[in-house]
């Protein structure tokens, strides 16, 4: 079975740990390092969480080995099916060290590739990429190591999306503090986004008419496939669909609310 | 950024590489000449050959072409382009067993990162990783990002001409492969490359473009097509007046065509009842267009099939995703719900324009009843 990687898929949460581990990393470490945990399936590879393995650098390299292997045993307790699929580190290159790290992960994985994270953002931003790692040199006689690089690409499942998301609303905010919502202000955020498109498609839809951007008529049928998908309802029987919905989500709201109070009630009047 | 983006670690320095590899290499029958270590780098991707003459296991292979590569990436720049376009047609040219396609595809790509990002030699390997793809039946390991390899071209600052060849071989792999989209894309671009003034030369590319796209199954919309130079210039031709039949036409128009100028479908081999099939759904897309009920008597008449046959008809035309329809046997009709316009014209973005602004009021009714709830505030504050 062909295991070498063709391309990675990396979690968010897989680059929100390597960061926060970086930040929180020992006074006097340059970079961290740590397992990549997921699964590989014929070489693609789907990256699902990690750990941060504590290590020394210098002139000679030392992973504390028994830490990583308790901790992954620790994981599989949790999911069995996940496996070790690389390593990680920080950092914008791969220094002469990690080579033999890499060859600790080698033994442990097949073909296991490399992550690493610029945490120092040398181009002006965390710089991701991944590496597989293959062998030169002569038959019986190992010369050198290559790391070719893989495409990555970041995916999410859609609860990770939505955290990111609300994530992302914190970025402008002075106090760095972002709360989710309840659950009509997040549906009336979300109403607001669409509006939001909605105007900028129309507007596009509006210039193309004017003649100020070139007809594409690969645009107007993406367009028209995403009107067509939704149905088309005049305002009154969308009114009416959507009064009747809201209101009987106000009244299990309500009597929850109610349900609430009682409780709290009762709690009160027994300690009396 | 000047630098290649595959890090080398080797554990020995360059010249005891090249003379392991010497000594790995002679007593497989190759001559190779004794002398500077850049010499016999060169005599060695000259006779590389030696290595796969005799069974090799792919591991190994692997193995000694990396070493080589390492070797080619570290050389100075100009005789670095004379080794890697060597190195790649000797690669392109082996004869192995089919298992070792894919360590060919593998060495390539390895080559390429190694080189610098700015070198034209990237150019030159990218081609060779293209052809060995073809021949690989593999894309795996080929670039197939349009944006980005928009960009590489720009860096390498490649001729038009190389562009175009660059183009036509991811067509060829991607179209080999099956994979329709890329295929269109790569072949719009090819197209898109001739100007008005050099739009005569392009006429083979117009033709294979027309025949690709009516000949395959999956693609049924290339309207923009025919705004491309090379396809404009064909205009008066049979194969263009085919062509527009395919982008707008229905089957009557087809069948004409085909009984007055048998000559041509045979001349660019085309199948004849491929070509009906794929011009039925075509019509009832134009059906489609202009009408949400089609009885079957309509259908009937107008795809020339019989009432037996509307069902696996309609299924196949679905299964295009070209059109969504429900069929009612009892009222002999098939309703549609959505249909891609073979064409796009001002009236279809009027009418979009008419719909979306149907869509934001609706939203907005719907914003001010939430609005309106948001602000009574006593039924909320309390959870």
């Amino acid at each position: 079975m062909n295991m070498i990687p063709s391309d990675v898929k990396i979690h968010p949460t897989v680059l929100f740990s390597i960061i926060d581990s970086y930040e929180r990393r020992n006074e006097k470490m340059t970079r961290v390092v740590g397992t990549l945990i997921g699964t590989n399936i014929q070489g693609n590879i789907e990256v699902n969480d990690c750990f941060v393995v504590p290590h020394r650098d210098g002139d000679e390299v030392a992973l504390d080995v028994e830490f990583a292997k308790n901790s992954m045993n620790a994981f599989r307790k949790i999911n069995p099916s996940v496996s070790i699929v690389g390593w990680f580190s920080t950092g914008n290159d791969i220094p002469n060290t990690s080579c033999l790290i890499h060859e600790y992960y080698a033994r442990e994985t097949v073909s296991p590739i490399h992550l690493t994270v610029d945490t120092n953002l040398k181009n002006n931003k965390p710089e991701v990429k991944a590496y597989y790692s293959t062998e030169l040199g002569i038959p019986e006689r190992k010369q050198g190591t290559l790391f070719v690089p893989i495409p990555i690409e970041i995916t999410s499942y859609d609860s990770e999306q939505l955290a990111i998301n609300l994530f992302q609303d914190g970025k402008f905010s002075t106090k760095r503090i972002v709360k989710p919502g309840m659950d009509f202000v997040n549906l009336k955020l979300a109403l607001d986004d669409i509006y939001l498109m909605l105007n900028s498609v129309t507007d596009y839809v509006d210039k193309v008419l004017a003649g100020k951007i070139a007809m594409d008529s690969n645009v107007g049928r993406s367009l028209v496939k995403i009107i067509d998908s939704i149905p088309l309802l005049d305002a009154q029987t969308f009114d009416t669909l959507m009064t009747n919905q809201m209101n009987d989500l106000l009244m299990v709201q309500y009597l929850s609310n109610l349900v609430q109070v009682q409780l709290t009630l009762n709690e009160k009047l027994a300690l009396i | 950024m000047n630098q290649n983006d595959m890090p080398v670690f080797c554990d020995v320095t360059a010249e005891e590489q090249i003379e392991a590899l010497k000594a790995f290499c002679v007593p497989l029958g190759a001559k190779i000449i004794s002398g500077n270590s850049q010499d016999v780098l060169a005599d060695l991707v000259k006779n590389m050959g030696a290595f796969y003459a005799k069974e090799i296991s792919e591991t190994d292979l692997e193995m000694v072409l990396n070493s080589l590569v390492s070797l080619i990436i570290i050389s100075p720049e100009d005789k670095c382009a004379k080794l890697a376009s060597q190195f790649c047609e000797n690669l392109l040219k082996a004869s192995l067993p089919e298992r070792y396609g894919v360590v060919k595809l593998r060495i390539l790509s390895n080559l390429f990162h190694g080189l610098i990002s700015t070198s034209k030699n990237r150019y030159t390997v990218f081609v060779y990783l293209a052809k060995c793809s073809l021949a690989a039946k593999n894309l795996q390991y080929l670039q197939l990002d349009l944006d980005l390899i928009k960009k590489y071209l720009k860096t390498w600052q490649s001729s038009i001409e190389e562009t175009q060849v660059l183009y036509r071989l991811l067509f060829e792999a991607t179209s080999q492969m099956n994979d329709s989209q890329n295929a269109l894309k790569f072949i719009n671009e090819l197209l898109s490359t001739y100007t008005k003034d050099t739009a005569s030369k392009s006429r083979d590319d117009a033709h294979r473009c027309i025949v690709y796209c009516i000949n395959d199954p999956n693609i049924f919309i290339f309207d923009n097509l025919l705004l491309l130079e090379p396809i404009k210039f064909l205009e008066g031709e049979l194969i263009h007046n085919l062509f527009t039949i395919f982008v707008s036409g229905n089957l009557n128009q087809y069948t004409e065509f085909a009984n007055s100028h048998k000559q041509i479908l045979i001349q660019f081999s085309m199948d004849h009842e491929k070509n009906i099939n794929k011009m039925r759904i075509l019509s009832l897309m134009s059906l489609a267009e202009n009408s949400k009920d089609l009885s079957f008597d309509l259908l009937q008449n107008e795809l020339k099939i019989s009432a037996d046959e509307i069902e696996s008809f309609v299924i196949d035309a679905i299964r295009t995703k070209c059109i969504r329809c429900k069929i009612d046997h009892l009222a002999r009709n098939v309703t549609v719900m959505s249909v891609s316009y073979r064409t796009f014209t001002k009236q279809n973005w009027h009418a979009l324009k008419e719909r979306l602004e149907k869509w934001r009021e609706n939203l907005a009714a719907v914003d001010q009843n939430l609005t309106n709830i948001l602000a009574q505030p006593a039924l909320l504050q309390m959870s």
